[in-house]
Formats: C-alpha cells, sequence, structure tokens
C-alpha cells in the first residue's frame, strides 16, 4: 500500500483527488442542488459530516466487520448518520431541512460515501479515515460552492440569497436549469484539469484492486484466472 | 465459528447499534421538530389572511375531508383560515398548505408549509389561486408535476368543502367547461384521467372529454351528458331551482351525434387502409358506457368483423387503440392509433413486437404475455382496460343483433 503523508491524505481531496471535479463522484447531488450558494453549502456540509463520521467508524470497525457482509454493514452505519443528520437538520435548520427536500436522504447513495470507506477507511486508520473524510468531505463542499456560486450568480443574479445590483437586471436563467448545470460542471472539470495539467489523478489508481465489484467482475483477472480453474 | 454466523452477528449487532443510536436523536429532536411545525403552521396564519387579527378554531364538520386539519375564525371576522394536509403519489412526506379565505368567498393566500417534492411545481404556482372563488376556474395544473399539482388543487377543493359546511362563506360559480367536466367524470368514469379528473374540450357548445367517451352540453345551469355515440344519459343540475329542459337534451343528443358521425368518417377511413374492399357500417351501441368510443361493421372477403375504438389513459395521456375482431370474438388487427406515451418504455405499446401479439387472440381471454408490458404500470393498465371494455362491448353489439 502507497505510504502517504497526513498532510496529503488531507489535501488531496480539495483539488488533486477532488471528488467532483476529478473522480466525477456525486454528480446527481452536485448537478440538483447547486441552483443556489445556500442549498449548495448545505449538501456539502451535510455530505462531508456523514463521509467523516462514516469513515471513522468503517475504520475502527474494519476488523471486526467480516469481508461477506462488509457492503450492507457501510450501508447501514452511512444510513444511520445520514438519517441523524437528517432528525438534526429538521429540528435545528428547518428551512435548509426544506431547501434540500428528498437530496438529503439520497447521502445514502452518494457514491463518494461509499466509494471512500470501500477505497481509504476499510483500509487505513481511524486518523487518517478522518483526515480523508475531512479533506473529501471539504473538496465536495468546495466543488459544491463553486458550481452554485457561478449558478446563482450568473442563472439568479444574487449571491446566497443577496441580490447584486445590475447583475440583478440582467440574470440567465439558463444557468439555475439543468443544461446550465451541466455546462457549469463541464467549464470546472476543464479548468481543473486546466489547473492540473491533466495530471491530477494517475489512472493506476483505478486499477482494480480498488473496485468494489472486483471479486465478482468477469474483467478482473483475478477472476478470469479462477474461472478457467474451475472448467 | 462458522463465517456466515459471524456475518450475521456482526450485521445484527450494526444494525442494533444504528437503531439505538437513532432512537437517542430522535428522542431529542422529535419534540423540537414537531413544535417546528406548529410554529410553521401557526406563523402561515397571518401570511395567509393578510390583516387578520388573531384567530379562534372552529370545529370542522364530522365528515369533512380527511385533508382538512384544522379550521379557524379571523377574530373580526374578515374570513377564515384553513390548514390542509395532503399526499402525492411520488412523496409519501406529506404536503402543508395553509389557505386564507374569505368570507366573500375569495382565496386571500396560500402559504405552503411543507413540501418536499423532488420536483417542484414552482413557487409561483400556488399564487395563481389567489383572488379565486370556490369554483377554482382559473389556475391549471403544472405540466410534468401533474401529481403534485392535482393533489394541491383538490386540497384546496376540500377547504371550501369543509368551510362551507361550518361557516357563511359566499360560493363560487363554476365555468361552463367546469360544469361539463365534472358532470361527464361523474356519469362516465372511463373519462376520469389517472389523476381523477375529466378534462374537456369545447367546439361549438359541445364538450367533449378528451377521450371522446362522453360529450355535454350545459344550459341555465344544467350539464346534459351523452356517451360516445350520443346515446342520453341525463343531466347535473348546479342550482337548485335549475331543471331539466326537453330543447336542451335534444340539441345535446343531435350535437353528440353529429360529432360521433365525424369521428367515425375517419375511423371509416382506418379501417379502409387495412382492409381495400371494407364496407363499413357506423353501429350506436346501446349501454356501452366504457372507454370503448367508436364501434363500426364492415364486411371485407365474404367475412364480417367488427371494429371498435378506445381511449384508455397511459402514463402521458390517452392511448387510442382500434380492434378489429371477426364474428367469433377472435382478434384480426390490433392498432395504435395515438398515444403519448414515453419514448424506450410506454411507447413499447404501438410496436410491432408488441401490437404483433394480439391478432389470434380471443377478446376476454387475451394472454397476460400479450398484454403486459414491464416496467410500465400505467401503459398496462390502460391496455388491460382497453381489452375488457372491448370484450364487453364486443359482446353488448352481438347481443343487441
Amino acid at each position: 500500500m502507497e505510504k502517504q503523508s497526513k498532510l496529503s491524505i488531507l489535501l488531496k481531496g480539495f483539488i488533486k483527488e477532488n471528488p467532483v471535479f476529478v473522480l466525477v463522484l456525486g454528480t446527481c447531488p452536485t448537478l440538483a442542488v447547486t441552483d443556489s450558494v445556500s442549498r449548495a453549502l448545505g449538501m456539502g456540509i451535510a455530505a462531508a459530516l456523514v463521509l467523516i463520521c462514516s469513515n471513522i467508524v468503517i475504520s475502527a470497525l474494519r476488523k471486526v466487520i467480516p469481508d461477506k457482509v462488509r457492503i450492507p454493514s457501510y450501508i447501514v452505519i452511512i444510513a444511520g448518520f445520514v438519517t441523524i443528520i437528517q432528525m438534526l437538520m429538521n429540528a435545528y435548520l428547518p428551512d435548509l431541512f426544506t431547501a434540500l427536500g428528498t437530496y438529503l436522504a439520497l447521502i445514502v447513495v452518494n457514491c463518494i460515501i461509499l466509494g471512500r470507506a470501500e477505497m481509504f477507511a476499510s483500509k487505513h486508520t481511524v486518523l487518517e479515515s478522518a483526515l480523508d473524510g475531512i479533506g473529501m468531505g471539504g473538496g465536495f463542499t468546495l466543488a459544491l460552492f463553486c458550481m452554485g456560486t457561478v449558478r446563482e450568480i450568473l442563472g439568479s443574479g444574487s449571491f446566497l440569497g443577496f441580490k447584486i445590483p445590475f447583475l440583478q437586471d440582467y440574470s440567465i436563467p439558463f444557468f439555475t436549469q439543468a443544461a446550465g448545470g451541466f455546462f457549469v460542471f463541464g467549464v470546472l472539470i476543464a479548468v481543473v484539469n486546466k489547473i492540473t495539467k491533466g495530471k491530477a489523478i494517475s489512472k493506476k489508481g483505478f486499477g482494480c484492486a480498488n473496485c468494489p465489484s472486483r471479486t465478482t467482475c468477469q474483467e478482473n483477472p483475478e477472476n478470469l484466472d479462477s474461472a478457467k480453474e474451475a472448467k | 465459528m462458522n463465517d456466515s454466523v459471524k456475518s450475521v452477528i456482526a450485521l445484527v449487532a450494526i444494525c442494533l447499534v444504528v437503531t439505538l443510536a437513532l432512537s437517542a436523536v430522535n428522542y431529542v429532536t422529535a419534540p423540537i421538530i414537531a413544535e417546528n411545525n406548529a410554529n410553521a403552521v401557526q406563523s402561515s396564519f397571518g401570511e395567509a389572511l393578510p390583516g387578520a387579527d388573531g384567530f379562534e378554531e372552529v370545529e370542522p364538520a364530522a365528515d369533512a375531508p380527511e385533508t382538512v386539519k384544522g379550521i379557524y375564525k379571523e377574530n373580526n371576522g374578515i374570513g377564515y383560515v384553513v390548514t390542509l394536509e395532503t399526499t402525492s403519489q411520488y412523496s409519501e412526506s406529506p404536503m402543508g398548505i395553509t389557505v386564507g379565505i374569505g368570507t366573500d368567498g375569495i382565496i386571500k393566500n396560500i402559504v405552503l408549509t411543507n413540501y418536499a417534492e423532488t420536483k417542484d411545481f414552482g413557487a409561483d404556482y400556488p399564487a395563481t389561486y389567489v383572488g379565486q372563488d370556490s369554483a377554482l376556474s382559473g389556475p391549471e395544473l403544472v405540466s410534468g408535476v401533474t401529481y403534485s399539482s392535482t393533489a394541491f388543487r383538490n386540497a384546496v377543493a376540500d377547504a371550501y368543502t369543509a368551510l362551507f359546511a361550518v361557516a357563511d362563506v359566499a360560493a363560487g360559480e363554476m365555468s361552463d367547461d367546469q360544469m361539463a367536466a365534472e358532470a361527464i367524470g361523474e356519469m362516465l368514469p372511463a373519462s376520469l384521467d389517472n389523476t381523477g379528473a375529466c378534462k374537456v374540450e369545447e367546439a361549438d357548445g359541445l364538450f367533449v372529454s378528451t377521450s371522446r367517451t362522453g360529450y355535454a352540453m350545459v344550459a341555465d345551469k344544467v350539464a346534459y351528458v351523452t356517451d360516445a355515440f350520443g346515446n342520453y344519459i341525463g343531466s347535473k343540475s348546479f342550482d337548485e331551482a335549475a331543471t331539466e329542459d326537453a330543447s336542451a337534451v335534444e340539441a345535446v343528443k343531435a350535437a353528440a351525434a353529429d360529432a360521433y358521425a365525424k369521428v367515425s368518417e375517419k375511423n371509416s377511413e382506418r379501417i379502409v387502409k387495412m382492409y381495400e374492399d371494407a364496407e363499413v357500417t357506423t353501429l350506436v351501441p346501446a349501454g356501452v358506457q366504457s372507454s370503448v368510443n367508436g364501434a363500426y361493421r364492415f364486411t371485407s372477403g365474404g367475412a364480417t368483423y367488427y371494429a371498435m375504438t378506445t381511449s384508455t389513459f397511459g402514463f402521458g395521456g390517452p392511448v387510442n387503440i382500434m380492434y378489429v375482431v371477426d364474428e367469433n370474438g377472435t382478434i384480426a388487427k390490433f392498432k395504435v392509433i395515438s398515444h403519448n406515451e414515453t419514448e424506450y418504455y410506454g411507447d413499447v405499446v404501438s410496436q410491432s413486437a408488441y401490437t404483433g401479439g394480439y391478432p389470434g387472440q380471443n377478446l376476454g381471454d387475451i394472454s397476460d404475455d400479450v398484454l403486459v408490458i414491464s416496467g410500465c404500470t400505467f401503459t398496462t393498465n390502460a391496455v388491460k382496460t382497453a381489452a375488457d371494455d372491448v370484450a364487453a362491448a364486443f359482446n353488448a353489439v352481438k347481443e343487441a343483433q
């Protein structure tokens, strides 16, 4: 396993391995809730909290959870944290809870969270997993904030609900719609690629060893070998 | 210990711990959430009825609609606030609505207190109800959000129903198309779409349901209804003083028969395209009050056939189908005339791979393998209803001969 410094684990999620703009994970909420900055921030922080908590718990239990039931166990843990966040938000931030609507519950199936649980938390210490959660959650929030800022300013002529003089009269509603979301998403991915010169992440990092479906996938060379043996 | 047993124990333990954690958080947050919801409803009262100075709760009637959660009378008598809770098909989360209605029966404002749908019908939609009376003739349903906007509209209508039972509030006047739609929907349930509403179009004073399964004319607050073939069914009065007029009955029968004749011209052309030597006779069966809106008999190649057209509601609207059957009730042709089903899903209904399964099947005994379109519940229900209705109409036509 490649040894990484604590600082690099913390920082890689922001740009180098940004879950939205580099790993292209969690696209559904990214496009759905970024029509306003407040919704984007709310979703980003909620997902980050779930990611940090689930990473810590899954890492702490990594030697206890049998391999056969690891995915259902991760899902139960993640769903538990999402429901807790939902209840707390409904109680203490009801306006944000209403604004996020169904997307809050859909954090359960956000592939960033399950992905980090499988790829990182299940193989690293609690501290490293917590740092990974902070980094990836922060990167997700940052990405949503950038998307939300561009879309709200251009699409609604406001920022965090505060109307911007002049822009208010020349807002472009396209940016608040789904097509505008895809457009801004594409442009920001291009910007991140330009900044990192297209070398944000090594393609080696995406090998079969890190895939959640590695044990069943027919394309995995290990499975091909065992299939031949079985014959 | 066996691996499987270990796995089960680990998973059960995790579930128990998560459940305990959720119970603890729920214990703390549930009262706060309940208080927030109550405050949201209370604070919406003043917004719903501008100028209000305190409210007094009024006990709703015992048979008040379930959507009505509370009725509150304004202290100075300027109007009432009704709190409503409804759900739509796509969300179990209730939609909370507070509507302020003046004593003149006009909606002063509507506030959404809870709404967690994935697809919003837009912040402007509730505002389209402001200034409306109990007829609710102005607001349209929102395309693409039909279920939510229908639930919203029905809830507001329920508010009036509950209010009329306990308060002295002026009733609004329904428009002619509303009276026609209500009368057709009540007398011909096949005209109701999947949201339970009947929509009508008007041409020269004659209203026809979108499925063409019923016609109506309105005169002096009375709606006169015929079935798809122009057979008079009955009338519905929207004013206690109004009575049925014999000349209006004759007028609607004549207009509906004329409309059916025009539709039959097109259907005859369709039949001739399929059977070049066909000599088509238009039938006017009595007692066929279903989705069947056209019945024809024709001969071709020495054999006698019957053609029936039906219109049932799929996911995207009416699915119009023509069945051609022989004298024994065996299907000879199955043609989808028009539909608005979703591409790659319900639109399978019009593709030859699906329609090709019908010929040779017996009416009333069509196999589910032929009828069912996998993954498309609404479209499947539409074709199943059509098949049942055609079988019943065919029997009625044969018995009448």
